[in-house]
């Protein structure tokens, strides 16, 4: 991750990516956390979506993607467990590129300004979004792993947990966003 | 309407004769009094909603301030009500020891009864790796725990973790300091339990909650609500006769085989501590402190 900070922020002063790299360590950190404050019903803000949001504003394309890519991989190493045979493969490279990529052509096509009312209304969206594509890969995987061998869980089952927990996340993400859209900004700032 | 300089130019038409100081100085007071009140209307269209207001706001501050601002913390409890879930989690910690001890007990009677017309219980009681929960799931998907014990401590893959209500889940990865453990309730754990009182036989899998979906083995099962869910003797990754849950709902209409809706007897969402076992390794008892 960090090598990857270096060769596409040359321009910026080491404080600038020290802050970047920084900045995404503790969004890793505080993934797993729920601290009080942070959590609602023991479920916390997709801080990743929230990172990604203010890096996809401020960066190009493949930057964007890459760095959804690099997240979503690490996410991934902290979360899947394999169970053998039926587990579920889902995988948060997938939902964070859509993500990244989603924003990226929100902006091209002019529907979202960098300020940060435009960076919440985007983690609001884009933290449904990303659970969106994951429930897509968990139903694809259902289809084709069908109880008792799979683990999946069908549409209904899925909609009556997940609505409740995407909802709490995506607001939760937009009240601690003003916290990391400040910092990271200002460590942004120079390159468009 | 525009008095001022209409009087002025009145003021300039008078003319000087005895007494005019007196009606000058009469006529200037006139005036000063238009002047004022002309001022006063212009203030007043300007800035009067806001005077409104303010007063409203100094009157109902010098109304809650001598009740030293009880009305605001009244309704600040008011609005958090919906937010509070703090509230009873001792009674529900206290509630699922007493649902655990209450599974226990029956499932030892039932073993004291086998173990009669046996020679003795070849399963070594293990006292266990006591271990805080330190972290939670990392996404919305997966149910899991990191707790503070790892490979150091003797903590090893595959090994079950028990906590107040009764079984938690099984580790799945160990670093030098902790371990993460995949929880009950998550979709990918499965586990196979009988019901106590009948011993009809099937498996619990986790569907991200409290409850969980048990699938039986037998076409006509023994259950009914409240019946306790334990692992049976045939899991091949925990060992027998754990609490695991309680039977909620019936449903023995349900297609491929019948299902039951069970709540996990363990409060995971709630839980500080487990007690980590080797698997295969019937645990003592499961006397763990309910909070740090």
């Amino acid at each position: 991750l960090n090598t990857f900070k270096n060769s596409t922020t040359k321009q910026q002063g080491p404080i600038e990516i020290a802050a970047i790299g920084i900045s995404a360590v503790i969004c890793v950190l505080l993934l797993p956390t729920r601290f009080p404050g942070m959590e609602v019903l023991g479920i916390g803000p997709s801080w990743l979506v929230m990172w990604l949001v203010v890096w996809t504003l401020n960066r190009s394309f493949w930057s964007a993607v890459i760095a959804a890519a690099i997240l979503g991989g690490i996410q991934d190493g902290m979360t899947i467990v394999d169970v053998g045979v039926g587990g579920v493969t889902l995988s948060h490279i997938v939902s964070l590129v859509g993500v990244a990529a989603t924003i990226k052509f929100l902006q091209k096509r002019q529907f979202v300004k960098n300020n940060l009312g435009g960076a919440i209304v985007l983690v609001v969206t884009m933290t449904i979004w990303s659970e969106v594509i994951s429930g897509i890969q968990h139903l694809l995987d259902f289809a084709h792993l069908q109880f008792p061998l799979g683990a999946g869980l069908d549409l209904g089952t899925i909609w009556q947990i997940q609505s409740r927990t995407v909802l709490i996340a995506a607001i939760l993400g937009s009240i601690w966003m003003p916290v990391l859209y400040y910092p990271l900004k200002l460590a942004m700032r120079d390159r468009k | 309407m525009i008095p001022i300089p209409r009087g002025i130019a009145s003021l300039k038409l008078l003319p000087l004769e005895v007494g005019c100081f007196y009606s000058l100085s009469t006529i200037n007071c006139q005036l000063l009094t238009l002047n004022f009140m002309f001022t006063l209307r212009r203030w007043w269209d300007k800035n009067g909603g806001k005077a409104i207001g303010s007063g409203v706001i100094i009157a109902i501050a010098a109304l809650v301030i001598p009740t030293q601002s009880g009305a605001i913390f009244e309704l600040y409890h008011t609005l958090s009500q919906p937010f509070n879930t703090s509230v009873g989690r001792g009674d529900r910690l206290n509630n699922a020891q007493i649902a655990q001890l209450r599974a226990e007990s029956e499932e030892l009677k039932r073993q004291n009864q086998q173990l009669k017309q046996l020679l003795g219980d070849k399963a070594l009681p293990s006292q266990g790796i006591l271990a805080p929960i330190v972290l939670r799931s990392p996404d919305n998907w997966w149910q899991q725990i990191t707790v503070g014990k790892g490979s150091k401590d003797g903590v090893k893959v595959n090994d079950i973790a028990l906590g107040i209500g009764g079984l938690v889940g099984r580790v799945t990865q160990v670093t030098p300091h902790t371990s993460r453990i995949l929880l009950a309730s998550d979709p990918n754990s499965r586990m196979g339990v009988l019901i106590a009182r009948s011993r009809s036989m099937g498996f619990v899998r986790g569907a991200r909650g409290d409850r969980a979906i048990l699938q039986f083995f037998d076409k006509l099962p023994d259950v009914k609500p409240g019946d306790t869910v334990m692992t049976s003797a045939l899991s091949q990754l925990f060992p027998p006769g754990l609490p695991v849950a309680k039977v909620m709902e019936v449903n023995l209409k349900k297609a491929p085989a019948p299902e039951a809706i069970v709540e996990f007897t363990a409060p995971f969402s709630d839980l500080e501590w487990v007690a980590i076992h080797p698997p295969h390794e019937k645990p003592e008892s499961l006397d763990l402190p309910a909070s740090k």
